[in-house]
């Protein structure tokens, strides 16, 4: 019974989808039939291949091409799961690919109809050969796509053969062909990583070298670590060329092809990328973090520093840690890490990589972390050591504890003097600005085995003390109070700033993003309905959660503005001065 | 009203308010002349306040009026316990005052002796009254009560009754004794009843001195219950708006060798009101500035308020009042210098004391490095004016210089730069942002650089000057930098309140150097002499103009920025 009504169903479907491509509404039939069967890709081949429709006609792929975006991906994964049967010209069924990539656009899944080309041409290799032989005879939509006919052929002489033509594009198609093809062991390794090297001229073009560059990343990675023939000599060669696209694309390669290559070429490429100053450090962070993630185990903690703060200084504006989060993600993983990253980057000074340092313990960090800078971490220089302790005044002072613990490892470890530097700007202005959390760290740091530590606490929550039995005594004074008219101005003024600060927490929020938004006016729970695969509707009640968020206003930025925003400036724009 | 008035004579906790404050005048009022108020320190032989006269309505025939005064209520440790006790007094009375202090003019009069008290003869010492009094009573002596009852039903009766005090002030009085907790309440129901109290039209001689007494009866009383409610704030607003009011009439008595009747009373009541505002102030700065001075950020920290602007203005408001405290004080210790030099010593003294709080102050609480209201320049230039009345000027020239940096530093970092904006709603949200127009707007004219440029001269030095000059011209080159002189209708407006008058001197910008500076404004002040003319200046009175330029908040004019001692 079963069996009929399934036979009878996709009856139904053949029918409705002949009918719609003699009205030519064949795409738009698509959309609408997609959700009644898993197998339609195979039966738009099965009529195409029948003659029943035109799956290849020009109005088919005009109207692929008008479709919006949410139209177009949802007819391409039919369209593209029928390509590789398709009994058509490979002109025809190249034609449909190109259009079914070029609508893709920038996506990240635009090439997947090249996976199916792939598999047609892996079962029509005799239009493959056609492809090739024609993208010799420079046909364009052939030289477009050779490549993934040379592929399917799996004919690694082919691939050879086209780079000794003269057309770039050509030869750009062999060395993609050759990167992607299986080599029998090291023998054509090397002579891929040869033609690779050959081509490495300026007058090649930037695409042609692109391509050779990153055959020769695979074909490494294909050979294995243990021969890493020609590495040192191809990769001086792309680096003394200077070309800044290249450097960048070293750089998503430390991500994409990591296992070919020996530490001292990882070294080169971050030593590279530190140095040079032009190329384009937003695409750079974005593979050296992918590449951190991939590589964590392996590479020198601070020679990727350096190749990290080198981008982030270039950065025209600030980034955030979220932007970063592998790179984050490994630096807190490890107190040595952390140790290494805070004590370097502040003592670099650099604007961007300070703030980058307050983000990572801010709101999307980790908010108000405690770290702590090891003895081999800190510079020996007391100088140096007080300019870390203002820059971290300058910079993290609305991460009191964050601050503070940086500062109590300048008291742990560092020179007399700035050790009492440190101290000072623990109670001035940290200690005097805020009396929650920092104190209740400080109290905690009363007990600490290090007895400078202890010591030091101590000596700052009397002091502490004193300052807060002032206040108090002074608490009655109702005379200095604003009068009504201030505190309700202030109050306006307050909620309008409060406003704000709740609409732009909604803007940013990444589940306000996602989702849609209900105001609830009464109650703590919410109802709903939640519809199953089948339609079937299940009520669901769903308890309010909150979050919330506490700071603390730092008191020296109510009573003395100008002269704590005059020494955060002053700790913020100094520089080191060099010996 | 009747209420107020007794809870307000009940709350008149030191003796010294009862008889120097409400008797003298009450009594007055009542038709009797004052014969002496009390000293403290000298004998007196029981008697605190003499009077003699017949109180209208009640005596048939003239008395010598005899008052014993106490202060609150009056019980059995009050009654016989030492020397100042009620029974010991009445006897000295009676013993010694009666025998040798009554001079031949006045002692042909019967003789009242008055226990007088501004709460109750307790219970357990009512017997004892009685029996004295039965005891002691002859036909030329009689006895009377003057609790705090009888006190409000004469207060009542003579001061405060409905034909003698109108609707409209009456129900200001009631108001602002009601919100003596709110001192801007407070001062606002205060100036109504005061204004219309004392700037009306008087109908003779008799009636402004009633309006005066009037005024200051109930000026007391709302002293009185701000005391009370511990909130001094009213407490020092409304003495002083009283003490410049009440001036605006003693101003116009014409200076003669001897003084009338009537200018006389004047006199006497302005010194009431004067010795009013001084011990409001001096309480005022009891409480508030001296005990938490050398506390760092106390005071700031104590007015409860995350702006930054709310902390600038009560500091700013505080220290321009211990500056005018230490300037009067400074004043009448002058004034002692000859006829008594111990009292001049201890108030150099007091002068001391204050000079100490305010450099602590200022140093603890580092808000005054940078006012942020451009009319802050008064209470600057009224600390340099007491700095130079007691040559202590290099103590304060540290903070000029630290002000000349961090107020133009403010400028570059857009950040509370001083602004001639005087709504608070603009000062709240100032700066609002960092758009040249805005910033003109906010700084199209200003008192507090020409001044601190003055100055600068001596607290700078020349590379910090170049810088101070520089970043004004930079930062607002649109401002317009000035002075004020008081022309010659100002004496007739100042003392109520009113600023539209005067002359303002402009082209004092900084970048025209200081010598121009010194020269624009001796010019200035040659041309400009209708100052001597302030009827306070006249009169020798020069904090009395200082006061209500700081009260008002009119400029402290040029001939006080640097003295010629």
């Amino acid at each position: 019974m079963e069996d009929n009504s399934a036979m009878e169903s996709d009856n139904f479907i053949k029918k409705a989808l002949e009918d719609a491509d003699l009205r030519g509404g064949l795409i738009h039939s698509i959309l609408s039939i997609k959700s009644q069967t898993h197998e339609l890709g195979a039966i738009l081949c099965e009529l195409h291949n029948a003659g029943r429709i035109s799956l290849l006609s020009k109005t088919n792929l005009e109207t692929i091409e008008s479709l919006n975006q949410i139209k177009f991906w949802a007819v391409s994964h039919p369209i593209c799961e029928a390509i590789p049967r398709l009994d058509s010209s490979y002109r025809e069924v190249l034609t449909l690919v190109q259009t079914l990539v070029d609508k893709a656009g920038s996506d990240g899944a635009a090439g997947m109809p090249y996976t199916f080309l792939i598999k047609w041409c892996k079962l029509n290799p005799d239009k493959a050969q056609k492809i090739v032989s024609k993208a010799k005879d420079l046909d364009p939509i052939c030289l477009s796509h050779c490549t993934f006919a040379l592929q399917a052929l799996e004919d690694i002489e082919l691939a050879f053969d086209l780079l000794s033509y003269s057309n770039k594009k050509l030869v750009k198609s062999g060395f993609q062909a050759l990167g992607r093809l299986e080599i029998n062991g090291e023998p054509d390794g090397k002579r891929i990583i040869d033609k690779c090297c050959e081509a490495l001229t300026p007058d090649n073009g930037k695409n042609l070298r692109l391509s050779a560059i990153e055959t020769a990343f695979k074909t490494w990675e294909k050979i294995g670590a243990s021969n890493p023939y020609r590495q040192q000599e191809f990769l001086e060669n792309v680096i003394t060329q200077n070309e800044c696209d290249e450097l960048v694309q070293l750089s998503a390669f430390l991500f994409y092809h990591p296992n070919g290559l020996v530490e001292r070429s990882i070294y080169l490429i971050l030593k590279a990328l530190t140095t040079n100053e032009r190329i384009n450090p937003k695409a750079t962070l974005h593979w050296l973090d992918l590449a951190m993630h991939a590589n964590k185990r392996k590479w020198d903690y601070s020679k990727t520093l350096d190749a990290f703060a080198a981008q982030i200084a270039r950065l025209d504006s600030e980034i955030e840690s979220n932007q970063l989060y592998h790179f984050c993600d490994y630096a807190w993983e490890d107190s040595d890490n952390i140790s290494t990253l805070f004590s370097s980057w502040l003592l670099k000074g650099q604007f961007n990589l300070c703030t980058f340092l307050v983000d990572m313990v801010g709101e999307a960090g980790k908010k108000n972390a405690s770290v702590e800078i090891k003895k081999s971490d800190l510079p020996n220089d007391s100088d140096d050591q007080i300019f870390i302790a203002r820059k971290c005044i300058g910079f993290l002072w609305l991460r009191e504890v964050t601050a503070a613990s940086l500062l109590m490892s300048i008291v742990k470890n560092g020179k007399k003097v700035a050790r009492q530097v440190a101290e000072e700007l623990l109670f001035n202005p940290l200690l005097l600005s805020y009396s929650g959390a920092l104190r209740a760290f400080l109290e905690e740091k009363c007990g600490s085995s290090s007895k400078r530590i202890s010591n030091c606490a101590q000596r700052l929550i009397e002091k502490h003390n004193t300052y807060t039995d002032g206040l108090k005594s002074a608490k009655h004074l109702v005379e200095l109070l604003p009068t009504l008219e201030q505190r309700r101005s202030s109050a306006m003024l307050d909620r309008e700033r409060r406003k704000n600060i709740h609409n732009k927490a909604h803007e940013k929020s990444l589940f306000a993003q996602l989702t849609s938004k209900q105001v609830l006016l009464y109650g703590k729970k919410s109802f709903s309905i939640i519809q199953g695969p089948g339609g079937e509707k299940t009520p669901n009640i769903t308890p309010l959660s909150e979050f919330s968020y506490t700071t603390e206003v730092p008191r020296l930025s109510v009573v003395d503005p100008v002269g704590f925003t005059k020494m955060l400036t002053i700790f913020r724009l100094e520089q080191r001065v060099s010996k | 009203m009747r209420i107020i008035l007794k809870e307000y004579l009940a709350s008149l906790k030191e003796r010294g308010e009862l008889d120097k404050s409400v008797l003298p005048n009450l009594l007055s009022e009542l038709g009797l002349r004052v014969l002496n108020t009390p000293m403290i320190g000298t004998r007196q032989n029981g008697v605190d306040i003499a009077a003699v006269g017949k109180i209208k309505g009640q005596d048939e025939q003239k008395y010598l009026y005899l008052f014993c005064i106490k202060a609150g209520n009056i019980t059995r440790r009050d009654w016989e316990v030492s020397e100042q006790s009620v029974r010991p007094e009445l006897n000295e009375i009676k013993d010694v005052y009666l025998r040798s202090n009554v001079d031949h003019e006045n002692g042909t009069f019967p003789v009242k002796i008055c226990l007088c008290c501004g709460g109750e003869l307790e219970e357990t010492v009512l017997v004892n009254w009685a029996g004295y009094t039965e005891q002691n009573k002859t036909e030329n002596i009689s006895f009377e009560l003057w609790n705090g009852d009888r006190l409000a039903e004469l207060m009542m009766s003579c001061l405060l009754a409905r034909e003698l005090l109108e609707d409209e002030p009456r129900r200001n009085f009631q108001k602002a004794v009601a919100m003596v907790n709110e001192p801007k309440a407070c001062y606002e129901y205060t100036q109504s009843f005061l204004i219309s109290l004392l700037l009306a039209e008087h109908t003779s001689r008799k009636d402004q001195l009633l309006k005066l007494r009037q005024s200051y009866i109930c000026l007391h009383a709302v002293i009185s219950w701000a005391i009370d409610a511990d909130n001094l704030e009213s407490a020092y607003k409304t003495s002083e708006l009283a003490l410049l009011l009440c001036w605006d009439i003693v101003r116009k008595i014409k200076k003669k060798k001897k003084l009338g009747k009537h200018d006389r009373s004047l006199v006497f009541i302005f010194d009431q009101f004067f010795q009013l505002f001084l011990q409001t102030s001096e309480r005022y700065l009891l409480k508030v500035a001296y005990p938490h001075a050398n506390q760092t950020h106390s005071l700031s920290v104590a007015v409860l308020s995350r702006e930054p602007i709310d902390v600038n203005i009560a500091m700013f408001e505080l220290i321009g009042r211990l500056a005018l405290h230490g300037i009067w004080t400074e004043y009448i210790s002058k004034s002692f210098t000859q006829s008594n030099p111990n009292l001049s010593g201890s108030l150099t003294e007091n002068i001391n004391n204050i000079l100490d709080k305010m450099v602590s102050i200022i140093n603890n609480n580092p808000t005054l490095h940078t006012p942020i209201r451009d009319e802050h320049m008064i209470e600057v230039a009224l600390v340099m004016y007491l700095a130079q009345l007691t040559q202590s000027v290099n103590r304060f020239l540290p903070w000029i210089n630290v002000m000349s940096e961090k107020t133009t530093f403010a400028l570059l970092a857009n950040t509370q730069y001083p602004t001639c904006f005087r709504d608070y709603a603009d000062l709240l949200s100032h700066p609002k942002n960092s758009e040249q127009t805005y910033r003109d707007d906010a700084c199209a004219g200003s008192i507090l650089y020409p001044y601190i440029y003055f100055w600068a001269q001596w607290a700078c030095t020349d590379d910090e000057i170049r810088k101070f000059a520089k970043r004004l011209e930079e930062q607002i080159p649109q401002c317009t930098h000035q002075a004020w002189f008081p022309d010659e209708d100002s004496d007739n407006l100042i003392w109520r309140g009113d600023t539209y008058h005067g002359v303002c001197v402009t082209d004092l910008s900084p970048d025209k150097g200081h010598k121009a500076l010194l020269e624009m404004l001796n010019q200035a002040m040659a041309t400009c002499t209708e100052i001597n003319d302030i009827s306070a200046i006249r009169s020798g009175l020069e904090p009395l103009f200082l006061t209500a330029c700081r009260h008002y908040r009119l400029p402290i004019p040029p001939s006080f920025w640097h003295v010629n001692l």
